[in-house]
């Protein structure tokens, strides 16, 4: 069930009814399970399966682990849990992919028998809780985590609680599980801060994403021939696209949190303002980048610092390969996660250069940075909003060689997204700029309506679509 | 924590990171302009060079600033 579709505001007015009316959290948790379920099942009901078979096996590993003394012990029933949750991410994620790019490599090889792809569906967000759990037992294996959850319900609810569930952000157990736990009375003045978090969100989805999506979408279509302007906008169109879909779920999902009552984590913090890279990652889904950083990037620099700055790189080249496959299983995906090892590599190549200057010329370096951040981005962004490979070189090809004279591609009527795309980015600025973080010092009802009816105005309603991270 | 620990491994940062910031023993990568992911372990591996020790993973991790640093140093010298 998509936030943005009328079946959600029917399900939230009775979940958050039924929630603040039940008294005891024993209660409220059993509400929260059975509707987060329901949620989630709304987009195909086999797809429960899998998240009792994630929160079951952590719960037992995470109970087991902590009974046992012997390290050994414990690291097969961190094993276990890997397995099992990754098994699950490669059956129902990456098998088709491996299946395909098999299938390609023995016909280049002069094979002709091939093997049939299974009709697997992605279950939705699968990425997204796989890890979620995957980031519980990890903890408790290295004792980052004290205790095991006890209780199967809260447990169950922390796994698959429907705001965070299906496009994060990935909580860590130490910070949501004890949330469940807590005895909650209802906060009016957290849940306006909710309730306008989310007027916001949506704001990004229906006015931002979702009108960038409609010119994205005429510009792409119309292929490589067009004039070079118009192969740059159609990569800025998918920038603000991609930026309004994902915060903008961000934040309903924050807000929809604090109006229950919950505290997520904060996920991005103006990212379109990154000084390097590394700042990017440190602003764009904070949470999923924390869990690269944290699981994969750190543990492998570790065991390769004995190499020197080779160890750098390679954990930067094996990290970024891996998220890039995490975000699709296709080469295109790949590609994408390359390119950003090479910037990240090609930033710390050049650190002693970069702090040199950054003495010298303070101002220029960060704006200079913030620009050059910008333009990696784009390039990036267009890779993963084109079919293939072949059709991003095309493309990019297209915006620096292509002899059409730059014209304004968009028509007179379609101008009007320009302009809300552009205040947009300008109101974008002014946040980071003044450091303010509108959702709490501008929250009041009068916003809010001033935000809904925005949204009723600007709103792309004709053209709704999916959210874009629910395909990981 | 020694003042002589702080002192030789604010010296590594500083050569590390190429520059002569003051650092102190609340000093972490928020306030360190260049502490960054990519060098952290650099200034790790450089620590654990010039001590002659070895951090374990977990270690690493739960270090939150320089004073921290220079206590798990002293630990491992002890």
């Amino acid at each position: 069930m998509a936030f943005n579709s009328l079946p959600f505001l029917f399900f939230f007015l009775l979940v958050f009814t039924g929630y603040w009316t039940l008294k005891s959290n024993r209660q409220r948790n059993v509400l929260l399970v059975l509707a987060s379920y329901f949620f989630y099942g709304w987009w195909d009901w086999r797809f429960l399966g899998l998240i009792f078979i994630s929160t079951l096996t952590d719960y037992c590993c995470g109970l087991f682990m902590h009974q046992q003394q012997s390290q050994r012990v414990k690291k097969r029933a961190l094993w276990v849990s890997i397995g099992i949750n990754i098994g699950l991410l490669i059956t129902f994620k990456y098998l088709n992919f491996f299946i395909d790019s098999a299938n390609d490599l023995m016909l280049s090889l002069g094979f002709s028998s091939q093997v049939n792809s299974l009709n697997i569906l992605l279950p939705i967000g699968i990425s997204f809780y796989t890890f979620q759990t995957l980031s519980y037992t990890l903890d408790l294996y290295r004792k980052t985590l004290k205790e095991p959850s006890r209780d199967f319900l809260a447990f169950s609810a922390y796994v698959c609680f429907f705001p965070q569930l299906v496009a994060g952000p990935i909580e860590k157990a130490q910070h949501l599980l004890p949330q469940f736990r807590q005895k909650k009375s209802f906060d009016r003045n957290l849940a306006l801060e909710g309730f306008n978090q989310m007027c916001w969100g949506f704001l990004k989805k229906l006015v931002i994403a979702d009108n960038a999506g409609i010119l994205c979408n005429q510009l792409f279509e119309q292929g490589s021939e067009q004039n070079p302007f118009a192969l740059l906008l159609a990569g800025v169109f998918f920038a603000f696209q991609m930026y309004g879909d994902i915060a903008g779920y961000t934040d309903i999902a924050i807000g929809l949190g604090k109006l229950f009552g919950f505290r997520l984590t904060q996920n991005f913090n103006f990212p379109l303002f990154a000084k390097n890279m590394t700042d990017f990652w440190n602003r764009w889904h904070i949470s999923l980048s924390k869990w690269f950083y944290e699981y994969l990037y750190f543990p492998t620099i570790f065991r390769l610092r004995a190499w020197g700055k080779w160890g750098v790189h390679a954990a930067i080249w094996i990290t970024f390969v891996l998220s890039g496959f995490w975000h699709g299983a296709h080469w295109n995906a790949v590609f994408w996660g390359s390119l950003y090892a090479a910037y990240l590599s090609l930033e710390f190549l050049l650190f002693p250069w970069r702090s040199k200057w950054s003495k010298k010329a303070p101002k220029l370096m960060t704006y200079g940075g913030m620009l050059i951040t910008v333009i990696l981005n784009l390039n990036n962004w267009i890779l993963f909003r084109s079919e293939s490979i072949a059709s991003y070189f095309k493309h990019l090809t297209g915006i620096f060689s292509n002899p059409k004279p730059w014209s304004y591609p968009i028509s007179l009527d379609d101008s009007v997204i320009v302009v809300l795309l552009a205040s947009f980015f300008i109101l974008e600025a002014y946040q980071f700029f003044r450091q303010k973080n509108w959702y709490q010092q501008q929250s009041s009802p009068w916003i809010a309506a001033l935000l809904i009816v925005c949204i009723f105005v600007f709103g792309a309603f004709e053209n709704p679509n999916q959210f874009i991270y629910f395909q990981f | 924590m020694s003042q002589t620990s702080i002192a030789a491994i604010a010296k590594i940062i500083q050569e590390v990171l190429n520059h002569q910031e003051p650092i102190d023993a609340s000093s972490d990568a928020q306030s360190v302009s260049g502490w960054d992911s990519l060098n952290h372990m650099m200034i790790i591996a450089a620590v654990e060079k010039h001590f002659e020790i070895n951090f374990s993973l977990d270690e690493v991790m739960a270090l939150e600033n320089v004073g921290q640093m220079a206590e798990l140093v002293d630990q491992k010298l002890a």
